[in-house]
């Protein structure tokens, strides 16, 4: 894994037992995954009694150094020895580093599925309703009596966030043809 | 058939709407508006027999106009405002009207030449399939040596009387009993009737093209894909269904493409098939099976 020469200052400042007491250590990282993954986040979360001694600027290079480190090795799908080398590259003892392979392990799947959902995509389907309705006569035709379904895609938009309906009518042998072809998908994804 | 030039769809202003049918159901002719006494002007073109139908429609109500006037050439015309005459109707008589210009003539030139008759309804059926085109009414007038409008308003005529028909699906009897009026010969009328029943289908199809219009399934392709990367998150395993749904929606064609994931993709099929399954069910059965 690259990374900056921000990261690895922070992390040797992490790694010396003089600056960092265990306790304190133990916080920061934390601190360090509760900001990335928790979605209330307080943005006091540095703010604990335990880290007052240590200074304000040491303390966020640091934070900013373990949250940068998580993300990337959560993208890069790091298992535990490679996670262990670069930390003994910086100088990590072997407790810390144990304490930091377990708190990343606890929270791995949170991370990846963060890290999955950002990104483009088509507009996603997430519902459907239908209404089924007996046309009967129009102005300009009568006597129709036919059946039609009225089908709305629930959609939903990542990146805006806006969720437009799309809506079109057909009849019940276009329906038919619509599940068919569902039905089809389906097969094709359960035998893959 | 998107880019049909429909002389009703060119048109914004309402239709007439007091064609439907108590009166035909009742075996009313469509032109029964001849037998009784008018309301008075302003309300003319052909209609069945009950309230008629506003005048302000410019198609079919133009065409009313020239069907009274060129086929039956009846007294009827909506600026001519002539009054209505209980019995046979006459050769037009409101010359203010669009119809009544060539009624005259045009009646006598219909009513003599079945062929003619012949021709036009097949030139009424183009048009309602493809749009109107003015080329056509010259060369047939040169060819009858009369003005082409006469030939428009007989055009016209036959257009109003197909749609009508068809709109209103009347049987054959009725749709006799509503030429009759007309005073024709007997073998116009049983032109009539023929080029009725023969196209009447096509044109409901056409008809039903303009009701209000909500976007149309057309059709649909999926294609499966599996995301196996992303600029966040490497060697991932995502499946997905990517989805062009095709609709049509006056005459355009609209694409969209939708992504689903397989667990959605069963929740939407589970729901379609169950709104299938209402239609077998009781209820609508019975619904369908009563009203006719």
């Amino acid at each position: 894994m690259e990374l900056s020469e921000y990261v690895q200052k922070g992390f040797q400042m992490l790694a010396d037992p003089g600056s960092f007491d265990s306790n304190a250590f133990t916080l920061l990282l934390r601190a360090a995954f509760q900001s990335l993954l928790d979605a209330q986040a307080d943005e006091a979360v540095l703010d604990h009694p335990d880290l007052k001694h240590i200074d304000p600027v040491v303390l966020k290079h640091c934070h900013t150094a373990a949250a940068t480190y998580i993300l990337e090795a959560g993208k890069q799908r790091a298992d535990k020895s490679t996670l262990s080398t670069y930390l003994e590259d910086c100088k990590f003892d072997r407790e810390r580093i144990e304490l930091f392979c377990t708190e990343y392990q606890n929270n791995k799947n949170t991370l990846e599925i963060l890290l999955g959902s950002i990104g483009r995509s088509l507009p996603h389907i997430t519902d459907v309703s239908w209404r089924l309705e007996y046309q009967i006569k129009t102005n300009q035709l009568h006597k129709m009596y036919r059946p039609a379904y009225l089908v709305t895609l629930n959609v939903e938009n990542t990146d805006s966030r806006s969720h437009p309906e799309i809506s079109f009518s057909c009849n019940m042998e276009q329906l038919q043809d619509i599940l068919s072809s569902r039905n089809a998908s389906n097969n094709q994804n359960q035998d893959h | 058939m998107c880019e049909r030039k429909n002389p009703f769809r060119r048109r914004a202003a309402p239709r007439p709407t007091g064609t439907q049918g108590p009166g035909l159901l009742r075996r009313r002719s469509l032109f029964a508006r001849g037998r009784r006494p008018r309301k008075g002007r302003g309300e003319g073109g052909a209609a069945d027999g009950n309230p008629p139908p506003r005048e302000d429609a410019a198609g079919p109500v133009g065409g009313a106009q020239g069907a009274p006037g060129v086929l039956a050439a009846s007294g009827q015309h909506g600026s001519g405002g002539a009054a209505a005459e209980g019995g046979a109707l006459r050769p037009g008589r409101g010359a203010g009207g669009p119809g009544g210009r060539g009624a005259a003539g045009a009646h006598g030139l219909l009513a003599s030449s079945v062929a003619v008759v012949a021709e036009f309804g097949r030139i009424a059926v183009e048009f309602l399939r493809r749009g109107s085109n003015p080329k056509v009414y010259e060369g047939a007038a040169r060819k009858l040596s009369v003005s082409s409008d006469t030939v428009q308003h007989g055009v016209e005529g036959l257009t109003y009387l197909l749609t009508e028909s068809s709109k209103l699906m009347i049987s054959e009897l009725d749709f006799q009993d509503s030429v009759f009026v007309l005073g024709f010969s007997e073998e116009l009328n049983k032109l009539l009737l023929q080029l009725y029943l023969d196209n009447r289908k096509e044109i409901r199809t056409i008809l039903s093209e303009l009701s209000p219009d909500l976007p149309s399934y057309h059709s649909l392709e999926w294609r499966l894909d599996v995301q196996l990367a992303s600029r966040s998150l490497r060697q991932q395993i995502k499946p997905s269904v990517t989805i062009k749904l095709h609709l049509n929606q006056n005459g355009d064609h609209n694409t969209k493409v939708l992504q689903t994931d397989p667990a959605t993709l069963l929740h939407l099929v589970q729901q379609l098939e169950q709104a299938l399954e209402e239609m077998k069910t009781n209820h609508c059965r019975r619904v369908v099976r009563n009203i006719k």
